[in-house]
């Protein structure tokens, strides 16, 4: 009698259990807890992972940047911008997108720098069947500097863990030295900078930036042959969280084979989705594609195929 | 005996979705409430981030002008 109720429970509970593809737990410290960005979003024509800049030159709107967001799954996505200095910076909408989309985000038409935080909360299949996993939102910011019409800018983001060493290495077709200033980050410098090897190379640790986990944007005037500005939004992380490796893929001309971090829940490649850390997908190597795995704790990977070069970019 | 086991069985398949079910609920609760954190969190970043980089960038356009 024990046997036969101990076999029937046993049965059951497989049953109830196993029948679903489960999402994996990520015990990796989360991407919000770590200040590490994971959203994944195209501005002013390019797709940034987790943190993006554009200018705006002052003829334009902010709307002319072409916000879209990019959903996982089912979810909704939270898009926020306060008002410090800059007015008219101001929204808070919320979107509700399915079939892992990307999603237009209407801004405001106004003339003004602004900073965006994204929230992406993606709905996994058969989360509500599955009691043991809770899944986290994928952070994500972007900076919009407004410019004066004619001038020259240069901006790009990095992510750098914490405690690490921050460099000001900007590429330059100058040669000897120019005239500086640098504000941001806890950074004031006004100075003298040196090309070298075809950049300005200086060590802002040694200039006040203090490197700890932080999100800011450090601003520059180069006085060189002539004068440029600059931004770098920078996200210090916490050490501890550790970045999503990139998969390894195998292809030919036809298939492609993925095989993922233990970690990652889903793979997605181009239009279609595995639940698995692991898959197939169809490939076709003369055209574009675009992969992405995900974790429960919002770690990401993006890669982007370049037909021309044949090889994969990773971000 | 063989009457009694289906009436066991099918009182335990109830106790056990009922288990579940009340798992399932609580996962939804503890994600929604996740969820606003992380929200909260991430918009918190958002207001620092935008104070100083607007602080940084008005500095570097007045010593411009």
């Amino acid at each position: 009698m024990k046997k036969i109720i101990l076999s029937y429970l046993f049965i059951l509970l497989l049953s109830l259990g196993c029948t679903e593809v489960q999402i994996k737990p990520d015990p990796s410290l989360s991407a919000v807890s770590a200040n590490y960005p994971t959203a994944e979003f195209i501005a002013c024509g390019t797709r940034w992972h987790g943190l993006g800049i554009c200018p705006l030159y002052s003829r334009d709107y902010l709307d002319s940047i072409q916000l879209k967001v990019q959903g996982y799954f089912d979810g909704d996505i939270r898009v926020f911008a306060s008002n410090s200095t800059e007015v008219g910076c101001q929204m808070d909408n919320h979107f509700t997108y399915r079939n892992s989309e990307l999603i237009e985000i209407p801004l405001p038409k106004i003339a003004s720098s602004c900073t965006f935080s994204i929230s992406v909360t993606p709905h996994f299949p058969n989360q509500d069947n599955q009691s043991s996993v809770v899944t986290k939102t994928l952070p994500g910011f972007l900076r919009v500097r407004k410019l004066n019409f004619g001038d020259f800018w240069t901006g790009d983001t990095i992510r750098n863990p914490e405690n690490g060493q921050i460099f000001f290495n900007i590429p330059t077709a100058d040669n000897g030295i120019s005239l500086a200033d640098i504000r941001g980050c806890g950074v004031v410098f006004d100075g003298v900078l040196t090309a070298s090897q075809g950049k300005y190379l200086v060590d802002l640790n040694s200039k006040g930036f203090v490197p700890h986990v932080q999100l800011c944007t450090l601003e520059g005037v180069i006085f060189g042959n002539s004068i440029a500005k600059w931004s770098r939004l920078i996200a210090i992380y916490n050490e501890a969280y550790v970045p999503l490796p990139k998969p390894v893929v195998i292809s030919d001309d036809r298939e492609i084979t993925v095989y993922a971090d233990p970690t990652v829940s889903a793979i997605f490649f181009d239009n279609e989705f595995k639940l698995s850390n692991q898959g197939e997908f169809p490939f076709d190597s003369t055209k574009s594609h675009v992969m992405r795995l995900l974790t429960s704790s919002a770690r990401s990977v993006i890669g982007e195929y370049d037909p021309k070069n044949e090889v994969w970019v990773w971000k | 005996m063989e009457v009694k086991i289906p009436f066991f069985s099918m009182f335990l398949e109830y106790l056990l979705r009922k288990f579940k079910s009340w798992l399932n609920r609580r996962n939804q609760v503890e994600t929604e409430r996740q969820k606003q954190q992380d929200e909260a969190e991430i918009v918190q970043e958002e207001g620092k981030l935008a104070k100083e980089s607007d602080d940084a960038a008005n500095e570097i356009d007045h010593i411009l002008h």
